[in-house]
């Protein structure tokens, strides 16, 4: 993982003359090369006789962006690439760097989960610049389709919007609460819209707080403290990933009310599709992030190779899960077997970019 | 006057001209916004609501909020220690995450969880007894070198985690993350019993003394006698120490641990400990004091969801909540 950060450390290292921060930055150089050296993978080369080097560019450490770039690395050789890993620790500034970064590498082309919206249109600007094919898993701004190899992201509105459909349908009536993931980069306030659209369907459900939780479980545990304080008689909880739902789940056992509480969130990650098993989380709204980089890697080796065209809005995978049907859900974390099963599945069609905001 | 209350040169003040007569029952009847800004701004926001939400001042609300800040308030109490010596260790929240993880790890592959817990504490103390070497032993400031740390730890946990959280910690979950007596959560207690014994190291040993004399004038301290780099060593290590206690109780009241489980931590246990009296410039400050900045933070963000504020609105509330407390603490 050739991550800029090192690189921006050891500047600031050297201003300070200082021999132990040298060292630091020396092991983090080291952890990040063994990071890269693991990530590479022999490749057959494409059809035009030439391996291709893909960037993939995730932007913090959650579970979720690393089984992505995991499922990235496993396929890439099969498709005549190899994956360069770089990881942006949450900063525009540092995947903007990243970005440059592998342009200077001269890569065929860039993977990436981006940290936010803005972060996004300097990175595409710098790719188009540099003519490298950059396609973005969760591009949120509409107005940069044309310019990117693709899109590629669940369906944001209907994610959360089929979680509401369920919730309405197996809960007679009573209140209901959000946590919701950070704000700003449109995916949890599209989440959360969803939900209360498909919760329209039952008048007898109301919505009667969103909170944040941030995608950080602590915080989400602390929010299901205080609703469940504010709103004793709550009887259905919307939690946008199972991360925090883990930590809604914990609070609410904590006060003897998960009996009296649906939970319900969105991702398919181990322990949630473990904690549906268990009862403890009533339904999902589950995408393979494995799956999501898969397809990703496959439509833009394509988009290079010049055999699928650029500029399109695709929708992952998704599979809504509830204990019934655990084994439908597409896993996070699969083994090589499970990723030539994502590499055989057709290619994703592309879809009107109408729902994009 | 203790540092604690607010000064601890004694030099400034004999050189302080005499105050004339008739001031003297002013100043008496004014609020000292230095030392209890914090205070009033904590209890005006207490009193508002408590208005708007009864439920606020229930027994079991007053304990979600102690439980809720219990891990940034033990967090604190490390950085008070580092910031009062005139550091800063931006190290604490991904030495959560690393400890953690360690115990995490070791137990699901069925190491003893006392085994575990000791290995935590062990890995904490000896990310803090690095960094008090590394700050020690060179000029570069202790911002660059534990923000190196930082990186440093948050990459060998998400390493050996591989991204994913440890879902079980076993008893360490009731233990740390239950209730002791009469419901109340056993990480409150520990709370206190290390914010008590933070206070008592600062203002009753050798060790405390020497901190704030380095915070306040190292040069000096240095001239006096005093021996900087060895007191470094321990206060970072002391600040180690705590982390791993941070770690271990964070664990347990997650039942988990995760790589970015303390992503965010260190600038919450400077803001804090700076919200509550506790400057970035060293020499001032205590314990008590960064409770103070750890309560108001945790009451305000309880408060907001009590009244289903948005996210946004909640962002821009407590915004504003510690601008107020902080401009309030004049002669800062």
């Amino acid at each position: 993982m050739h991550s800029q950060l090192t690189i921006g450390l050891s500047k600031k290292c050297k201003l300070a003359c200082s021999m132990p921060a040298r060292l630091l930055s020396l092991l983090l150089a080291g952890f990040f090369a063994a990071s890269a050296a693991s990530s590479g993978a022999e490749a057959t080369p494409a059809a035009g006789g030439k391996i291709l080097t893909i960037a993939f560019m995730r932007p913090g450490p959650d579970p979720y962006y690393q089984d992505g770039q995991n499922g990235a690395v496993m396929a890439a050789p099969s498709l005549g690439a190899k994956v360069v890993t770089y990881f942006s620790n949450n900063s525009q500034s540092q995947e903007l760097a990243n970005v440059e970064d592998a342009i200077s590498k001269q890569v065929d082309g860039i993977l990436m989960y981006a940290v936010s919206l803005s972060a996004e249109s300097a990175d595409v600007a710098k790719a188009n610049a540099a003519h490298v094919p950059i396609f973005l898993l969760y591009g949120y701004d509409k107005s940069l389709l044309p310019k990117v190899a693709g899109f590629e992201q669940v369906n944001l509105i209907e994610y959360g919007k089929e979680v509401g459909t369920w919730l309405a349908k197996h809960l007679a009536e009573g209140k209901v609460a959000i946590i919701t993931g950070l704000l700003g980069r449109g995916d949890a306030e599209a989440y959360a819209e969803g939900f209360k659209n498909g919760l329209a369907d039952n008048k007898q459900l109301t919505v009667v707080a969103q909170v944040p939780g941030d995608w950080n479980r602590q915080k989400a545990q602390h929010a299901a403290q205080d609703l469940i304080t504010a709103h004793p008689d709550l009887k259905g909880l919307y939690v946008e990933n199972e991360d925090m739902a883990i930590g809604a789940i914990l609070a609410l056992k904590r006060a003897g009310k998960l009996s009296q509480v649906k939970v319900v969130s969105c991702n398919g990650a181990p322990y949630g599709l473990e904690a549906i098993g268990n009862g403890e989380i009533q339904a999902s709204n589950t995408c393979s992030p494995a799956l999501e980089a898969v397809m990703g890697l496959r439509i833009l080796t394509g988009v290079i190779g010049h055999t699928t065209e650029s500029g399109h809005l695709y929708y992952s995978l998704t599979v809504f899960v509830t204990k019934d049907n655990i084994k439908d859900a597409n896993p996070w974390v699969p083994d090589q077997t499970g990723i030539e099963k994502f590499l055989s599945l057709p290619l994703l069609k592309p879809v009107a970019d109408s729902d994009l905001p | 006057m203790s540092p604690e209350k607010g000064g601890n040169n004694q030099l400034e003040a004999k050189n302080r001209p005499a105050q004339k007569e008739p001031h003297r029952t002013a100043d008496r009847l004014r609020i000292d916004w230095t030392t209890y800004g914090t205070t009033v701004v904590l209890v005006v926001g207490i009193i508002i609501t408590a208005i708007f939400q009864p439920v606020f001042l229930t027994v079991s609300n007053i304990a979600n909020v102690l439980s809720q800040i219990a891990v940034l308030g033990i967090l604190t109490m490390a950085q008070t220690i580092v910031l009062i010596s005139g550091g800063i260790d931006l190290s604490v929240g991904s030495n959560v995450a690393l400890s953690g993880v360690t115990a995490g790890l070791l137990f699901l592959h069925g190491v003893p969880l006392w085994v575990d817990c000791f290995a935590a504490l062990g890995c904490a103390t000896a990310i803090g007894l690095i960094n008090g070497l590394l700050v020690a032993q060179n000029r570069a400031h202790p911002f660059i070198i534990t923000l190196g740390m930082l990186t440093l730890l948050e990459g060998i946990a998400e390493l050996v985690t591989g991204g994913s959280p440890v879902n079980d910690m076993g008893a360490l979950a009731t233990i740390l993350g239950g209730t002791i007596f009469f419901g109340i959560p056993t990480a409150v207690v520990l709370l206190f019993i290390i914010v008590v014994l933070t206070a008592l190291f600062l203002a009753r040993t050798p060790l405390g003394r020497t901190a704030y004399a380095i915070g306040g004038n190292e040069e000096a301290s240095y001239l006096s006698g005093i021996p900087i780099k060895r007191t470094k060593v321990y206060i970072y290590t002391l600040a180690g120490v705590i982390s791993g206690i941070a770690a271990l109780t964070l664990s347990g009241i997650l039942n988990a641990a995760e790589a970015n489980i303390g992503t965010g931590l260190e600038l919450q246990s400077i803001a804090a400990a700076v919200i509550g009296g506790t400057p970035l410039i060293g020499g001032r400050g205590g314990a008590w004091r960064s409770l103070q900045g750890v309560l108001l933070l945790g009451v305000v963000s309880n408060s907001l969801n009590l009244m289903s504020v948005g996210a946004n609105y909640q962002n821009i509330a407590l915004g504003v909540i510690v601008l107020i407390a902080v401009m309030v603490q004049k002669n800062r």
